[in-house]
């Protein structure tokens, strides 16, 4: 029979999706492009701290003490963002400072991810009193405000940048769960979930091969999503001085370090939030991005 | 003439290319009579009757032709007229009533607000009148299951709200699209029965879209067969299901199986339906008819009108 | 009939769902939704039986119960001679390679991530009968089959037409060379006219490849033209089943009446008085005692419809019927 008879569509095939069709629809989204800059732009920030940073970012030098940007008097093109209240250079220190943000949203986020991947999916798949006991644990840490868990949680274990991370995946990992979970319920009680078991396949089978990759573009996008909030955690968490601890330079905290001084050294506190306003605006365009170009009914 | 579609264009603007929805169908309805626009998904049956209630969204655009509704041309007429128009003149009965309804008002101010949308009556008297409605429609204890939400009517039980809002204010045209085609066939046929006694009672002319065959014949004395975005055949529903002329209304009609036969195969059309956005130079059913002929492919066939009244668009009846 | 033609049989099938919320995941004390109720049929090796009723009476659950999809809450399923609704799952997973679905909504069933390729290459390797060389031979095979060409392979679902979507959902299904296959509504979703290219593929692939069908539908039209034998339900259970040359002519049941009645007749066809059953369809967590029917038969009932639920009784050869009112 030919195909006019069977009466298919005889267009031209058209690629299957995949990569090359995601990165078209994300590229026709221009901020979304911005924010994937200005992603790799702090990215490339934090790895290349070495050799970009003017100076070093834990050398003090009383002498030149709450030094102004260099457009203001008193300012010089060798600080070019003045110094803090110690004679550290700013600018050195916001670079390295990258480097704490970045790694604890990436670290934090990917575990968080994948706890939630998976009891998400086991919640979601097999019901009953799996899923009652895991949501009943998400229920119980969804009731807990952020801050006063990470409180807690410093206060037994001590400050300090590991503790902080343990601190934010033990929270975080439920926001995923619930997500993966509503997910995988909806998709066990579909029809392709239904013809796979039809065929014989076993539950790990479906569980991986068929309902994962309806759930992984859904959990990607929230994943960037949860990157800002992380930060902006880290970045509160210093500030209270749970966090990272001195020298080390984290955004929040010195964030907080200018805080004595903002009538008459505003740019201690300042330069340091915008680069955290900026590093999540640009990861929440890229997030919306994502979505939209992963979401194959928008595609088309 | 209560209604005359003057060589209708409705177009939709995609990144894809301009989809001629609907490309110069023309057709009347007079008071009190019936019509059907038969035909198959993406012919444009729908989008005639948004274009005819004023409804059509973002990508579409009337780009041509006139509605003339009791003295008005619709497509000049602005949306604050339109709706004033929708409202007392017209009386619409949708698909799907799950989703035409908002499951956050009970359904008596649902009736109601098509009585008020039209002004004239008071609150009080907007809810009198959308119970009477419901009563006239069929459900039981009417003024107490006005208070009730969607979600606690059966499919049926919406689909005669909707019919209970749209003769609400006695309107001169319905205008029918899939009425049941979400209902099952025992509940369809109360909705059909229901449709046909009210408009003998208060003399509405109705257009229906449907892709049905079967409810066609049960409610419209006139049928159109539609076929991307064009008229192909229109005839007295009896004589179009009987003897078909265009070749596509035969091959529709005749895949229908019909009850108590059990012929080997059901007879077929091959092809496909044209892409809207890149449509052939002739008669746009040729690639797939099984008589086309050379000036078929060549020039577009206009509308023929034959002497018993039937209208073809099709080269075999020149 | 001798046993060896029955590949199917069913004993008092039931299907009950819990409906409700539950604590801690059990199901104590919620309603039950009687999906199937005490079902006892037969399907023959070779024929198309087709299942009709309104939606809400149960084919589909039917449907997915002999499959072993769902679990039966009571009754026998015998496949075979296999009685397969007291074996462990492990034991089914081999048997299904013989028993395969094809579903409503070839959108819902295809999982959208994946290639027309993928999708059936799954059952073709699961089933364990070709290697990775044959698979691929075989793939080309199905696809011309159910008359898709090879360029559909790399395609996607939404790349697809509702049409060529289904015929892969059949090429699927066939894919593991069952001896049984339920197609639940295949044709719903679909243009008339392409409701014709799929039951016309459909009725051929089942004579070319000796397939027991059951052929589940809502529309009488279709089902008495694909089916041999024809099976009526109704709230859970089963009210008339007879030849398919029978159903308009000689339809016994109230239920079955009314359901003929209400199809609207097309052209030449002689018009039916048409019976206008009254009331709503009943509450499936909440049947009526008695005949399920009796509260909205056009029929004169008697006090036994009240009260005792009618069982089928063959009132001519191959046709049974469940009424108190037939043959008095």
């Amino acid at each position: 029979m030919s195909t006019v008879e069977l009466g298919l569509r005889t267009e031209a095939a058209r690629r299957p999706t995949g990569l090359r069709e995601f990165a078209r629809s994300f590229c026709r989204n221009r901020l979304a492009v911005i924010g994937a800059v200005l992603i790799l732009f702090f990215i490339g920030m934090a790895l290349a701290a070495p050799w970009i940073a003017p100076h070093s970012p834990t050398e003090t030098n009383l002498d030149r003490r709450l030094q102004a940007p260099f457009w203001a008097p008193g300012g010089s093109y060798d600080h070019p963002l003045g110094c803090d209240h110690l004679g550290r250079d700013l600018i050195s220190r916001i670079v390295y400072g990258s480097r704490v943000s970045i790694l604890i949203a990436v670290v934090v986020v990917s575990l968080t991810m994948l706890i939630g991947l998976v009891t998400g999916l086991l919640a979601g798949y097999f019901g009953g009193l799996l899923d009652a006991f895991i949501s009943r644990i998400v229920d119980v840490l969804l009731a807990f405000p952020f801050l006063i868990f990470a409180l807690a949680v410093t206060a037994a274990l001590g400050p300090g940048l590991v503790n902080m991370i343990l601190a934010l995946v033990f929270k975080g990992w439920v926001e995923f769960c619930r997500v993966v979970r509503a997910e995988t319920m909806s998709a066990k009680a579909s029809d392709y979930v239904l013809a796979a078991r039809s065929v014989g396949l076993s539950n790990v089978r479906i569980l991986v091969g068929e309902i994962l990759p309806n759930v992984v573009p859904s959990l990607i996008v929230l994943g960037t999503f949860n990157m800002a909030v992380v930060i902006i955690a880290e970045s509160s968490l210093s500030f209270l001085g749970l966090g990272v601890q001195p020298p080390t330079p984290a955004w929040g905290s010195m964030v907080n370090d200018g805080r004595p001084y903002m009538l008459n050294a505003w740019w201690i506190s300042t330069f340091p939030g915008v680069a955290v306003a900026a590093l999540v605006l640009s990861i929440n365009l890229m997030g919306e991005g994502l979505r939209d170009a992963l979401d194959p009914r928008l595609r088309d | 003439m209560l209604l005359e579609v003057d060589n209708l264009q409705t177009y939709f603007f995609t990144a894809g290319g301009v989809t001629k929805a609907v490309d110069g169908v023309s057709f009347a309805l007079d008071n009190g009579q019936s019509m059907a626009l038969v035909g198959e998904s993406g012919c444009g049956k729908s989008t005639i009757a948004l274009s005819i209630i004023g409804l059509v969204l973002y990508p579409g655009k009337i780009v041509g032709g006139r509605v003339l509704f009791d003295g008005q041309d619709l497509t000049k007429v602005p949306p604050r007229e339109m709706r004033r128009v929708r409202a007392r003149k017209m009386g619409l009965v949708f698909q799907d009533p799950q989703t035409t309804l908002n499951p956050a008002f009970t359904i008596g101010e649902q009736v109601a607000e098509s009585i008020l949308a039209a002004g004239g009556t008071a609150r009080k008297a907007a809810w009198d009148r959308a119970v009477a409605a419901m009563e006239e429609v069929g459900i039981a204890s009417a003024a107490e299951r006005a208070k009730q939400y969607p979600h606690e009517f059966s499919g049926g039980m919406r689909q005669r709200t909707m019919i209970a809002a749209a003769i609400a204010r006695s309107p001169s045209l319905f205008i029918a699209d899939e009425p049941t085609t979400a209902l099952d066939v025992t509940i369809q046929a109360q909705i059909l029965d229901l449709i046909r006694r009210e408009r003998e009672r208060l003399d509405t002319a109705l257009l229906l879209i449907t892709h049905d065959l079967g409810i066609v014949g049960e409610l419209c004395e006139t049928a159109a067969v539609m076929y991307a975005g064009q008229l192909v055949e229109r005839a007295p529903t009896a004589s179009l299901l009987s003897d078909p002329l265009h070749p596509y209304s035969r091959a529709l009609i005749g895949c229908v199986p019909r009850l108590g036969s059990r012929a080997q195969r059901l007879p077929t059309v091959g092809g496909s339906v044209p892409d809207l956005a890149n449509l052939p130079q002739g008669c746009r059913f040729a690639d797939r008819c099984p008589e086309a002929m050379d000036i078929c492919r060549q020039d577009m066939p206009e509308i023929i009108r034959l002497e018993n009244g039937r209208e073809v668009r099709c080269y075999l009846h020149a | 009939m001798p046993e060896a033609d029955h590949l199917i049989t069913t004993l008092d099938l039931k299907k009950y769902f819990f409906v409700g919320s539950s604590f801690l995941g059990t199901s104590k004390g919620r309603a039950a939704l009687q999906a199937v109720d005490g079902v006892s049929l037969t399907i023959r090796r070779g024929e198309t039986l087709g299942l009709v009723g309104e939606s809400g009476c149960g084919k589909s659950t039917l449907g997915r119960t002999l499959l072993m999809l769902e679990e039966p809450t009571a009754g026998q399923i015998d496949f075979d001679g296999i009685q397969i609704s007291s074996l462990k799952s492990a034991e089914i997973a081999k048997l299904r390679r013989r028993m395969q679905m094809v579903f409503q909504d070839p959108l819902a069933s295809l999982n959208p991530r994946k290639s027309v390729r993928q999708i059936i290459h799954l059952p073709l390797r699961l089933s364990g009968l070709y290697d990775k060389s044959s698979a691929a031979d075989r793939l080309a095979k199905l696809l011309k089959l159910v008359g898709l060409a090879p360029e559909h392979a790399a395609r996607y679902p939404h790349q697809l037409s509702g049409g060529e979507r289904q015929r892969v959902g059949i090429a699927r299904a066939l894919a593991m060379e069952p001896d049984f296959v339920v197609a639940d509504e295949p044709v719903a979703s679909l243009d008339v006219s392409i409701q014709a290219q799929i039951i016309n593929l459909l009725k051929d692939l089942q004579a070319r490849l000796h397939l027991t069908l059951l052929f589940i539908s809502h529309d009488l039209r279709l089902t008495s033209y694909v089916s041999h034998r024809i099976a009526v339900m109704y709230l859970g259970k089963i009210v008339e089943i007879c030849p398919a040359e029978e159903l308009f002519g000689r339809m016994a049941h109230p239920y079955t009446r009314t359901l003929i009645s209400a199809v609207p007749s097309i052209g030449t066809e002689v018009r039916r008085e048409r019976i206008i059953v009254t009331g709503e369809p009943p509450d499936p967590t909440n049947p009526p005692p008695g005949c399920r029917f009796h509260p909205r038969c056009p029929e004169e009932i008697r006090q036994e419809c009240r009260e005792a639920e009618p069982g089928l009784k063959e009132i001519a050869p191959g046709h049974l019927a469940a009424c108190h009112l037939i043959g008095r």
